[in-house]
C-alpha cells in the first residue's frame, strides 16, 4: 500500500472524520445570516476547515511519535514523497468537504447568492493555507494532544478575532488593522470581497493565503524525528 | 561535538535576530501596513525561508531586492525592507551588495527610518564576523581530528611493527639456542654416539675390558653434555633477579607507597609478556601520580599455566578526571590487545586496572 492511501485510510479511520468532512459543514448551512454579508455558515467553515486540515495531519505527528519517520528516513521512501504523500491524502480529504460544502450551500442558498467557483476556489486557497499551518504547528511539539490543546485555544481566537466565528465590522477599527497579520483574516476578507463583487480584493486575498501557505509550508516540510 | 554546539549555537543566534529585525520591520511599517504592504512583507519572509531551507546562490537574492527597489520607486516606504536584504547579504558574505542597497534605501527611505537599515547591516557584518570564525574553529576542529586519526594510524602500524619485530626476536632466539646446542653439546654427542658405537662392536669382538672403557667415555661425555646443556639454558634465561630488583625499584620510586602480591610462579610467564606487564604497570602508575591523590595503591599478579591477571587498585579517584581513556591508557590497551589479552578499567569505591593476558602454552 502507498504511503498515500494509508495516509488516506488512518485519516478516514479516525472516528470525528466523518462528521468534520460531512456532518459538521452541513449543519452550518442552517446558521442565519446576519445581513450585509454572506451567509454566517460560510464563515464559520473557515474554522471548521482549520479543524479539520488540523486533524488530517495527524498522522504525520503519529509517525513523528511513533518514530516511523526514522525509519521511512532509513528506506528508499524520499523525504519529500513522503511529505507529499500525507499532503495529497489530506488535500483530496479536504477538498472532497470543500466542493460538498460549495455544493450544499449553492442548493439551499441559491444559484444567485454569489459566484460559487470563485468560491470554491477560494476554500480550496485556504485549506491548503490551513493544511500547511498545522504541519507548521505541529513541527513545534512532541505530542499531538499538547499540539492539539493549545492549537484549539490559538486557533479559536485566532478565527474569532479575524472575523470568521464573529462578523468583521462589529469588531474595533484598530483590531481590524492588527488581525490583518493573521492568516485566517484573508478568507473573512475574501468573502466580504466577494459579496462585494470586488474581483481585485478576491485576488489579492487568494494570493496571501497562498504565499501564506507557502510560508507555513517551508516551516513545515523541514525533515524533524 | 565540540564543532556542532559552535553550530547550533550560531544558527539559534542567526534566527533569533532575524526574527527579531522581521518584527521590528514590521512594527515599523505598522501604520502604513495596507494589502500591498504586507504582501511585499509577507513575500520577503517567504524569499528569506526559501533560502533557510534550500541551499540557494545568495546572488540570486539579488533578484528579488531589485523588484523590491523597483517597487519602493512607486511605494517608498517598502525601501524600509531593504534592509533585510542587506542583513542577508551580509550574513552571506557579499558585503557589497548590502552596501548597494543601503546607498539605495538611503535615498529612498524617509531619514527617520534609517537606523532600521544600519542595525540590519551591522547585526549582519557581526553574525558574517562569527560566521567567518566557526568556519575557522571547524576548520581547525576537522584538521585536528585527521591529525588524530593519522596519528592512531601510525599508533597501529607501528603495533605491528613492534609484533613484526617480537616474531624477529624469537626467530633469532631459536637460532642463538640451535647455533648453542650445536657448538657445545653437538661435539659430545656425536663422540658419545661413536663411543657407544664402538661398545657394540667390541662387545661383538669379546673385548669386554675395552668396552667398558668405551662405555665410561660414553657416560662422561653424556655428564659433560648435561653440565654444557644446564649452562647454555641458564645463558639463554633472563635473570629472574635482575628483573624483580627492577619491579621493586619501580614500585619503591613511585610517589605513593605501593603493596605487592604475586600468586603463582612469574618464570612461566615468557620474557615477551612479562616485559609488556612491565611497560604497562609503569604506564598505570603514572597515570595514578597525574589523575589521582591514592592512600593505597595495591599491585596484585596472578600466574597461572594458562593465563596471567595483573590488577593495580587505588582509591585516590578525583572527580574532575576525565571518564574516556587517554592515549597512554589507549595505547595500552591495544598492546594488550595485540598480543590476544583484555584490558578494562572498573571504577567503584576505588579505580581498579586489570589486564589479563592468556599464554600459549594453555591452549
Amino acid at each position: 500500500m502507498t504511503i498515500f492511501l494509508l495516509s488516506l485510510r488512518s485519516n478516514l479511520q479516525q472516528k470525528i472524520s466523518l462528521l468534520l468532512l460531512v456532518g459538521f459543514p452541513l449543519l452550518l448551512l442552517f446558521i442565519p445570516s446576519t445581513g450585509g454579508s454572506l451567509p454566517m455558515g460560510m464563515s464559520l467553515y473557515g474554522l471548521l476547515n482549520l479543524y479539520s486540515a488540523f486533524l488530517m495531519t495527524r498522522p504525520v505527528m503519529e509517525d513523528r511519535m511513533r518514530k516511523t519517520v526514522v525509519r521511512i528516513a532509513a528506506s528508499p521512501v524520499s523525504h519529500a514523497v513522503y511529505l507529499c504523500s500525507h499532503l495529497g491524502a489530506a488535500m483530496v480529504l479536504l477538498a472532497l468537504q470543500v466542493t460538498l460544502f460549495v455544493v450544499a450551500c449553492a442548493f439551499r442558498f441559491g444559484l444567485g447568492l454569489t459566484n460559487y467557483m470563485l468560491l470554491w476556489l477560494l476554500y480550496l486557497a485556504y485549506s491548503v493555507m490551513v493544511l500547511s499551518l498545522s504541519l507548521a504547528w505541529n513541527t513545534m511539539f512532541r505530542s499531538y494532544t499538547t499540539s492539539f490543546a493549545l492549537f484549539s485555544g490559538v486557533g479559536s481566537i485566532m478565527c474569532l478575532v479575524s472575523g470568521l466565528s464573529f462578523p468583521l465590522h462589529l469588531l474595533p477599527l484598530r483590531v481590524q488593522r492588527l488581525v490583518r497579520i493573521l492568516p485566517t483574516y484573508w478568507l473573512a476578507h475574501a468573502l466580504a470581497a466577494l459579496y462585494e463583487q470586488n474581483g481585485a480584493g478576491i485576488l489579492l486575498a487568494a494570493v496571501v493565503l497562498l504565499v501564506f501557505a507557502g510560508i507555513f509550508l517551508l516551516l513545515g516540510s523541514k525533515r524533524r524525528f | 561535538m565540540a564543532g556542532s554546539r559552535i553550530q547550533t549555537g550560531y544558527e539559534v543566534v542567526e534566527r533569533v535576530v532575524l526574527l527579531a529585525l522581521l518584527l521590528i520591520a514590521l512594527y515599523l511599517l505598522f501604520p502604513v501596513l495596507d494589502s500591498l504592504m504586507l504582501v511585499l512583507f509577507l513575500l520577503l519572509v517567504f524569499s528569506l525561508l526559501l533560502r533557510w531551507r534550500f541551499r540557494l546562490n545568495p546572488a540570486w537574492m539579488v533578484l528579488d531586492a531589485s523588484l523590491l527597489v523597483l517597487i519602493s520607486l512607486f511605494f517608498p516606504d517598502a525601501s524600509l525592507l531593504l534592509g533585510l536584504y542587506m542583513w542577508y547579504f551580509a550574513v552571506e558574505e557579499k558585503p557589497l551588495f548590502s552596501l548597494v542597497f543601503l546607498v539605495i534605501s538611503f535615498s529612498l527611505l524617509n531619514p527617520k527610518m534609517f537606523p532600521f537599515p544600519l542595525l540590519c547591516l551591522v547585526l549582519g557584518l557581526v553574525l558574517a564576523r562569527w560566521k567567518a570564525e566557526r568556519k575557522n574553529l571547524l576548520a581547525e576542529a576537522d584538521a585536528l581530528r585527521l591529525h588524530l586519526h593519522r596519528l592512531e594510524e601510525e599508533q597501529v602500524r607501528l603495533l605491528m611493527d613492534y609484533q613484526d619485530a617480537q616474531q624477529l626476536s624469537q626467530l633469532e632466539e631459536r637460532s642463538h639456542i640451535a647455533q648453542i646446542l650445536h657448538d657445545s653439546l653437538g661435539h659430545e654427542l656425536t663422540g658419545a654416539h661413536l663411543s657407544a658405537k664402538m661398545v657394540r662392536s667390541l662387545l661383538e669382538k669379546g673385548a669386554v675390558e675395552r668396552a667398558k672403557e668405551s662405555q665410561d667415555k660414553v657416560i662422561d661425555r653424556l655428564e659433560r653434555s648435561l653440565g654444557q646443556l644446564k649452562m647454555a639454558v641458564r645463558d639463554l634465561e633472563s635473570d629472574p633477579e635482575v628483573e624483580r630488583s627492577r619491579l621493586d625499584a619501580l614500585l619503591k620510586e613511585f610517589a605513593y607507597p605501593v603493596e605487592k602480591h604475586v600468586r603463582g610462579d612469574l618464570l612461566l610467564v615468557p620474557a615477551s609478556v612479562r616485559q609488556l606487564l612491565y611497560a604497562c604497570l609503569t604506564e598505570a602508575l603514572t597515570n595514578v601520580a597525574k589523575h589521582a591523590k591514592p592512600s593505597f595503591v595495591l599491585l596484585q599478579i596472578d600466574s597461572s599455566q594458562t593465563m596471567v591477571r595483573m590488577m593495580l587498585e587505588n582509591d585516590g579517584l578525583v572527580a574532575e578526571v576525565e571518564q574516556t581513556g587517554g592515549n597512554g591508557l589507549r595505547y595500552m590497551r591495544r598492546r594488550v590487545e595485540a598480543v590476544g589479552g583484555s584490558l578494562s578499567a572498573q571504577k567503584d569505591a576505588t579505580f581498579r586496572l586489570i589486564i589479563v593476558i592468556p599464554l600459549s602454552g594453555g591452549q
